[in-house]
């Protein structure tokens, strides 16, 4: 056997027959010293004598057997092990501390475990591409602001297309969202308009037939799709013969060329795709930027190279279509940056989460002070009986360690749990936007990193007096007493510093969950300008003809529908808009008024723009508060008019009537007839904005392919749902209904992220006013324990109950107050984050904050209870001689 | 007995060891006597610390041990030099001639 293989066993074996090779090592080292005494006997020294001097001489047997077993190799495995079973004995024996610390850093781990998840999840993009690093988005965009952020006219697309040496495969992505007609109901599929170079640009291949390839550019292949796995499943029953079968899309009758894997959902969603025609006139059209553009950088292209490229390219386009392209270039962005959606929102939560994990970490480190404290003694010992100081070191260690890895366990718990519970309460708007929301589970790294960050605050307070004591005055701390010795009360002193910044984060976190959750509640109790009570409502899509078709066949045809709606026995009235209040649905516009200068300071102001069916607002119950409502006169053909909202006629008539004035919208004139009362159009990202205005005009004068209904019912709304399903497909086969809900829920789902905002902030605000708590009570009752004797002298001397009672309160009031004081401090500094999320509420509301600092003294009393109590209850007479 | 004791030089005690049992096995205690009388009471060695360095040499293949009976009649554990232990003596002691050796030229260098 090779000399290293000896070794190996031998030390194997020696760790097995390790019992047996104590007993041996003691034997021998007891036969020494007992001969060495003998020997010093024949010398004529007493017996006690002689045996002293021979340990003495042997030095002590406990350190010789550490240095034996170092000799033999197996101390470190078998120093872990007995680590490890007396660690889990002094745990054992402290129940109080061990759940204190389990509980304390399995919150801290779960709730930025969880939040990493949630994070992950959004952050990262569900689709399947080759290479994404070279992939980019080509755009144009406002020369000095975002070159980046705006979508690409067709034109300007196919110059970059033909030009450009830094791009290759650019492709044109256009929305489609084509009405699938089944046997049972008639339904939206999501899906795109791609240019050839789309799927060899991804690297995606067909599973079944082919991809769209280039020569599919012409007319006469504007018929042709390729569908997701998913849609070929569900739809199309699996049918493997499907290539060159045709399904119904838009009532047009499209063939399957091919099939691709499941995981491909670009763009969003997608389930079809069909080839994105151009023809000449399009090589005209530089301002519509109805579309997307990406492309693969060059082999050796660097993102910079290709912004450089396109600029220049942009001011040369801009220089043959001055008109259109002033102020306007091109821009390049990665895919990724694209694609992902911004998180800049959930920053605050981020701080939130890191602070809960902070409070964790600091009071894990209380705890761990107080308990190494409270071992002096015991550790003292164990140092005079021979163990090393790296030994101890290690030992403390490893009860550290243990802690972290259990706290590990059980922080994987309340993240699991808490991201089911995140997971499901989603609404299902939000999720449909997040291909990865469903699947999210627990992230591993974010366990490990949340861990570390505890396990490397326990090791650096537990090492800390590990190295303190090992170098002890062995006999100062033996010595009776001296737990009043100097470096104990330092110790005290540290821990209430500890708790004061636990609590002063408590305070902060409290702050911003209690701004918040008064923030969803104005949300809630705003005055929305409309009643929606008993209203159901659901969007109608209707084929398009050909790409980009937004009229219908015929203006009257969403009167008629409504008029069907109408008749039904439960429906009280009905009426199509496009624009539900709190939908997302709404269509911006500029406008001008008749006869006022153009560069008054209308000119580009946007509004709302909603096409309004005749009953709209005797449905939702809007007051019409001057002038008229629309009639059924209001067709195509009569004079247009419009009806302004309260906001538009405060703010562009503050003087006159706007009844009579007109309002030019694309060049064509719109009377004005009447003055509706203000409505909300719902969240702007998190915040309620007040709509700026909103301008109606007549559904019949202006109407779109799709629209939405609201229809007020007689009892609950969704019971007469499947009655008005059945009028719309009777009126119509090709009509696909979806958003079927009732206008409160839209208005629920709207404020629901802000609700889980709010709510999450609660959540880790509890979880950090809990963790100083137990902080709290801990150098709470460590302080009464330390002072049972004086507490004793007090009684002996004729305290009452009710002066030691408030002496431990007011400590711990005290200290709820330092901390609260330094938390305000704290608020009002970092509140001003969440100023942007908050809606109608200022960020140093005085009664929010007075009422989280009352909450947090009242907990900080609370937690001082018990200890207090258990001084009021302590025997002069067994506290006396107990020292 | 003298009055002047050395503390032990790093790494002598091996050498030592390796001497003492050069005649015959010793047990542990025996050896300790055999060192101390060798250097007439001069080395001072700490006697437990005989142990950690026996097990390091029998780790490393110098010295053997077996448990066996002592003249007292007492069951204790005897060390015998392995051929590889007489061997390594050798070196170290023609090593230790040369150090010691070397710093008596420096001493009485003038």
């Amino acid at each position: 056997m090779p000399r290293s293989l000896v070794v190996v066993w031998n030390k194997m074996r020696a760790l097995i027959q390790r019992s047996a090779r104590e007993a041996d090592m003691d034997d021998e080292m007891r036969f020494h010293v007992e001969m060495e005494a003998a020997d010093l006997r024949r010398a004529g020294v007493p017996v006690d004598e002689a045996l002293r001097r021979a340990r003495a001489a042997f030095g002590g047997i406990e350190r010789q057997k550490d240095d034996a077993r170092d000799a033999i190799g197996v101390r470190l495995l078998d120093d872990l092990a007995q680590d490890v079973r007396y660690g889990a004995r002094q745990l054992r024996a402290s129940p109080a501390f061990t759940a204190a610390t389990l509980i304390t850093l399995a919150l801290g781990v779960g709730a930025t475990t969880t939040m990493y998840a949630i994070e992950h999840t959004v952050a990262t993009l569900g689709i399947d591409i080759a290479d994404p690093g070279t992939l980019v988005h080509v755009a144009q965009g406002t020369i000095g602001g975002c070159l980046s952020c705006w979508r690409i006219a067709k034109g300007n697309y196919m110059t970059v297309r033909d030009e450009s040496r830094t791009l290759s495969d650019v492709t044109l992505i256009s929305g489609w969202n084509p009405i699938l007609r089944g046997a049972e109901r008639t339904e939206i599929v999501n899906g795109a308009r791609v240019t050839p170079a789309f799927f060899d640009l991804l690297g995606v291949h067909a599973m079944l037939g082919r991809t769209i390839a280039r020569a599919d550019s012409t007319p006469d292949r504007a018929n042709i799709v390729v569908v997701s796995e998913s849609f070929w499943q569900t739809k199309l029953a699996r049918d493997s013969a499907i290539i060159g079968k045709t399904i119904v899309l838009d009532a047009a009758p499209h063939t399957v060329i091919g099939v691709v894997a499941q995981r491909f959902v670009f763009p969003q969603g997608a389930l079809v795709w069909t080839p994105r025609i151009l023809g000449p006139a399009d090589a005209t059209d530089r301002s519509w930027t109805n579309d997307n553009a990406i492309a693969r950088l060059r082999p050796g292209v660097t993102l910079v190279q290709a912004r450089a490229e396109l600029a220049t390219m942009g001011t040369r386009v801009a220089t043959s279509y001055p008109a259109a392209m002033r102020n306007w270039s091109f821009g390049v962005e990665t895919f990724t940056d694209w694609q992902s959606p911004t998180t800049s929102d959930d920053i605050p939560l981020f701080v939130a989460v890191g602070m809960v994990l902070g409070v964790a970490c600091i009071n894990l480190a209380g705890l761990l002070l107080a308990r190494l404290t409270a071992r002096r003694k015991e550790i003292a010992i164990r140092a005079a009986m021979g163990a090393g100081r790296t030994r101890i070191a290690r030992q403390l260690l490893t009860e550290t360690l243990l802690l972290t890895v259990a706290s590990g366990v059980l922080g994987a718990a309340v993240a699991a749990g808490a991201i089911h519970v995140v997971r499901d309460a989603m609404p299902s708007f939000v999720v449909e936007y997040l291909p990865n929301w469903r699947t999210m589970r627990l992230d591993l790294a974010a366990l490990l990193l949340a861990l570390a960050t505890g396990a490397l605050t326990g090791i650096a307070i537990g090492l800390w007096p590990a190295l303190r004591f090992a170098r002890p005055s062995l006999v100062e701390e033996l010595k009776d007493g001296a737990r009043s010795a100097t470096a104990s009360g330092r110790v005290s002193r540290m821990r209430h510093a500890l708790v004061v910044f636990e609590i002063a984060f408590a305070i902060m976190l409290l702050a911003a969950a209690g701004l918040l959750a008064r923030s969803v509640s104005n949300m809630h109790a705003v005055h929305s300008g409309f009643r929606a009570d008993h209203v159901l409502t659901f969007r109608v899509d209707a084929p398009a003809r050909a790409p980009g078709d937004s009229t219908p066949v015929d203006s009257l045809r969403w009167e008629r529908l409504a008029a069907q709606l109408d008749a039904l026995p439960d429906v009280v009235r009905a009426a199509a808009v496009y624009g539900v209040p709190y939908s997302r649905n709404a269509s911006t516009n500029g406008f001008a008024i008749e006869g006022r200068a153009a560069n008054s300071p209308l000119r580009g102001s946007a509004v709302q723009m909603v096409p309004a069916g005749v009953d709209y607002f005797a449905t939702l119950e809007i007051p019409i508060l001057r002038g008229r409502a629309f009639t059924a006169t209001d067709r195509s053909g009569a004079p247009r008019v419009a009806i302004i909202d309260e906001a538009i006629a405060e703010k562009f008539f503050p003087t006159d009537d706007p009844i009579g004035h007109s309002l030019v919208i694309d060049s064509i004139p719109w009377q004005i007839v009447g003055v509706a009362g203000k409505t909300r159009y719902g969240a702007r990202g998190r915040v309620i904005s007040q709509s700026p205005g909103e301008i109606y005009r007549p559904m019949a004068q202006w109407p779109w392919r799709f629209t939405q209904f609201v229809v007020r019912t007689r009892g609950e709304p969704l019971q007469t749902a499947p009655e008005a399903m059945r009028v719309v497909r009777n009126f119509d086969r090709d009509l696909a209904v979806t958003h079927v809900a009732t206008l409160e829920s839209v208005v629920r789902d709207d404020l629901a992220p802000d609700h889980v905002f709010a709510g999450s902030m609660f959540v880790l605000a509890v979880a950090a006013v809990l963790i100083s708590a137990i902080g709290l009570y801990g150098v709470i009752s460590y302080g009464v324990a330390q002072r049972m004797r004086e507490f004793g002298i007090r009684r002996a001397l004729g305290a009452e109950s009710r002066a030691l009672l408030a002496l431990v309160l007011g400590q711990g009031a005290r200290l709820a107050a330092t901390g609260a004081a330094l938390g305000l401090v704290g608020a009002l500094a970092a509140t001003r984050v969440l100023r942007a999320v908050l809606f109608g509420v200022s960020p140093t509301d005085p009664l929010t904050l007075a009422a989280v600092v009352t909450a947090m003294c009242a907990v900080g009393i609370a937690a001082a209870y018990l200890p207090a109590r258990r001084a009021t209850l302590v025997d002069p007479m067994v506290s006396l001689r107990e020292e | 007995m003298s009055n002047e004791r050395s503390d032990l030089l790093q790494g002598t005690l091996d050498l030592l060891i390796l001497k003492s049992l050069l005649p015959g096995s010793l047990h542990g205690w025996g050896l300790s006597k055999r060192i101390r009388e060798l250097s007439r009471d001069v080395l001072q060695i700490n006697q437990g610390s005989l142990y950690p360095a026996l097990y390091r040499l029998e780790e490393r293949g110098l010295v053997r041990s077996a448990w066996g009976i002592s003249d007292e009649g007492r069951r204790a554990k005897f060390y015998t030099l392995s051929a590889a232990g007489r061997k390594q003596f050798a070196t170290e002691k023609a090593d230790w001639r040369r150090f010691a050796l070397a710093i008596e030229q420096v001493l009485e260098s003038t």
